[in-house]
């Protein structure tokens, strides 16, 4: 009895003689996304959308936006916070948007507080906004209740097969590590749309060169195994074909010394034909298609990698995947060899169907 | 002579896994690939596997020790040194035992205040963690061992998850292998130590195993168990994070959950960290078990009203911790200390035991 009411006493002081702050999901608001613009050289402006649920069945949310203009990201949150109605919180935010003009200036002090912080996620998608990151965001789309959601469903669906995953935590190791440097998808607000536009390719921190986007269609294949992508050639006559790629895997090898490596890669590709009016695909024909293919894709995954190569940015970690290969690698004699590294490209194309049609 | 406990005390030899897991497994392990890859770089794993091998030996010669003895290591130490310095490094084992547990404890509610509640007071926590520590350990050791059972199968699926951050991993990190030198490896090996340690716990409860000489089996599968364990968080925290960036993250393994996604469930590293209190738990009592053990041995008090005093230091101890800094500097230090206990004080004593035994039998 003695230990009952001693327990007893001791829980209820526990439980109700010691207050902590809660965050009750109700009474908070949560940024989705959160978009940065350059003003000048120290500072920049933010622009959060937290979509606001008035209370009520069936109710739509609210689109909601709080601006503020200061040094950091938290001092920015704290402006932020002096217009919104709820206590914010960042623990489900799903998009992350820097403007161009903000990239071009370094990112450094965007990225720390998303490496910090333990309430942001590690999987936030990034973008970089070709014009302005507030109008992006503040813009009301036909196509979505609100624009945080057409953002992060972009972002998540349609993003996921034209770009390798661009989330915070890709983005963070890319940029920390050796070996590699970070890219991004750019988009732009395009009449009353949000449009992919290509890939921000980035040097440290700071935004270095873009690349078109069909040519970062062949960049996600160098760059990663994919199961998606449809790609156009241009055949005999100026006859168009789109052939889609039903799964494609990259190998990276590394020959050569250290003082003089030399990088091939292997690109191996199973396509579909999907389009191909006016022309019969058939023994010989299929061949050609196969062999134009090949060739097409060839020359412009080495256009790109020239680009790489003159813009001295790695976004195809070629870095990493040679100091792999040797012992006591010299991260520093890498840099200036880099621009001058030998790299082949070896496109092993099959295609297996045609689809319903010859 | 002390007396045996008595059979219905006794839990059997296969327990043995779960007490050497539980015990071993700890805090450390969600800060573990952090510290040797600061020394060993991608080549990190092999410090474990060295380590893990070094701890297999000191084992069986933990169950050399404790199979010559009578009975636990008070009356080994009594038997071997004499009273006064065989009690004096009895009462040594079990400061140091106290030590790791409040470490565990301090690491667990710092984890806290830095991803969950801000604002927490250390005291509270404390308290809180000591009461459920007395609930278990007034049950005894049968109760003990039931609840490092239980985390085993609490834990089981934190592994699973570990899948998650596999999908973003990249091979090449772990390449070249060997492309440090044996001295950088086996300075990452030196700081592994303390991430082994917790076996010491046998020292006390060997006599409360039935047939104690055939768990040996079992405790080698538990240490072997902690090095599995080990090598897939350090090789896929190597994997997935980049070299820098690991070493600047506090706490990798909890990192790395982040990325745990699932339909119904957005963040899964605050779940986790819930149920982490069922990894600190069953090695705390078990510590606190051992030491309240020991001074029953040493000093003949009643475990009852040790436990009480010992759970007020303990908590007091935590409290005075006030910062990240103080926290490491304790770690650092049991680091060391942990390192002497396994690999001097522990041979030390089973080559006195046995030459004094062939000294014996000469004469």
């Amino acid at each position: 009895m003695k230990a009952f009411l001693f327990w007893s006493v001791f829980t209820l002081a526990l439980l109700f003689g010691y207050s902590i702050e809660t965050k009750i999901l109700e009474d908070i608001q949560h940024i989705s996304a959160i978009g940065y613009d350059y003003v000048d050289e120290h500072r920049m402006k933010g622009t959060a959308a937290a979509p606001f649920y008035p209370p009520g069945v069936d109710v739509q949310p609210l689109n909601a936006f709080f601006t503020g203009v200061g040094h950091n990201v938290l001092s920015i949150l704290e402006k932020q916070q002096i217009q919104a109605q709820r206590k914010l919180a960042t623990g489900r935010l799903q998009a992350f948007l820097i403007s161009k003009e903000l990239a071009k200036n370094g990112v450094d002090k965007l990225t720390d507080p998303l490496a910090r912080s333990t309430a942001v996620g590690r999987d936030v998608h990034m973008a970089v906004v070709d014009g302005s990151a507030e109008e992006l965001l503040t813009f009301t789309y036909p196509n979505a209740p609100t624009s945080a959601q057409y953002l992060s469903d972009f972002m998540e669906k349609t993003l996921k097969d034209i770009v390798p995953h661009p989330t915070t935590h890709a983005f963070l190791s890319q940029y920390d590590g050796f070996g590699q440097d970070p890219f991004l998808p750019i988009l732009e607000k395009k009449e009353d749309h949000i449009r992919y536009k290509g890939l921000a390719l980035f040097k440290d921190d700071q935004y270095a060169g873009a690349l078109s986007n069909k040519d970062s269609y062949v960049f996600k294949l160098l760059y990663e195994k994919s199961k998606t992508g449809t790609y156009e050639i241009r055949f005999k006559n100026k006859k168009y074909i789109s052939i889609e790629n039903i799964r494609s895997k990259t190998e990276y090898k590394v020959s050569g010394s250290q003082d003089n490596p030399r990088v091939a890669i292997h690109v191996s590709m199973m396509g579909e034909v999907r389009d191909a009016s006016s022309v019969v695909l058939k023994g010989d024909t299929l061949k050609e298609v196969e062999k134009e293919w090949s060739k097409e894709m060839t020359k412009r995954a080495e256009k790109i990698m020239k680009k790489f190569q003159e813009l001295h940015v790695d976004p195809l970690g070629i870095g990493e995947k040679v100091r792999s290969h040797f012992r006591h690698f010299d991260k520093e004699a890498w840099k200036d060899h880099y621009p001058n590294v030998p790299v082949e490209f070896h496109m092993n194309v099959r295609i297996r169907n045609t689809g319903i049609t010859e | 002579m002390l007396p045996l406990p008595p059979e219905k005390r006794q839990v059997s030899p296969f327990f043995v896994f779960y007490l050497i897991t539980s015990a071993q497994i700890g805090m450390g392990i969600l800060s573990l690939p952090r510290y040797i890859v600061k020394s060993a770089g991608q080549d990190a794993w092999i410090a474990i596997i060295i380590t893990a091998l070094s701890i297999h030996v000191i084992l069986w010669m933990v169950y050399q020790i404790l199979n010559k003895g009578t009975n636990d290591i008070t009356v080994t130490h009594k038997e071997l040194f004499g009273k006064w310095l065989g009690g004096l490094l009895s009462l040594a084992l079990i400061v140091y035992l106290l030590l790791v547990a409040a470490s565990t404890l301090r690491g667990y509610i710092e984890m806290i205040q830095v991803w969950i509640f801000p604002q927490l007071d250390t005291w509270y926590m404390a308290l809180i963690l000591s009461a459920l520590v007395y609930v278990y350990v007034i049950g005894g050791f049968r109760v003990v061992v039931g609840i490092c059972c239980l985390s085993f199968i609490f834990n089981f699926p934190l592994i699973v998850t570990l899948w998650f951050p596999l999908q973003d991993a990249q091979f090449s990190h772990l390449f070249p292998v060997f492309d440090h030198s044996a001295a950088e490896i086996l300075s990452a090996s030196k700081k592994m130590t303390l991430y082994f340690s917790g076996f010491e716990t046998i020292f006390f409860f060997y006599p409360f195993i039935k047939n104690a000489r055939s768990s040996q089996k079992w405790a080698q599968y538990g240490a072997a168990f902690t090095t599995f364990i080990y090598l897939a968080v350090t090789i896929i925290s190597i994997m997935y994070f980049n070299k820098n960036q690991l070493i600047q993250t506090i706490w990798p393994t909890i990192t790395l959950w982040k990325v745990v996604d699932f339909p119904f469930l957005e963040r899964f590293e605050y779940l986790n960290l819930a149920i982490w209190l069922f990894n600190i738990l069953p090695s705390t009592c078990l510590f606190i078990w051992a030491a309240t053990r020991g001074i029953k041995q040493l000093f003949t008090v009643k475990q009852k009203h040790s436990l009480i005093v010992l759970l007020v230091i303990i908590s007091v101890a935590a409290v005075l911790l006030k910062d990240r800094e103080q926290i490491q500097q304790l770690n650092t230090m049991l680091s060391s200390v942990s390192f002497y206990v396994m690999y001097a004080y522990i041979p030390f004593v089973f080559f006195y035991q046995l030459i004094k035994s062939k000294v014996r039998k000469t004469l």
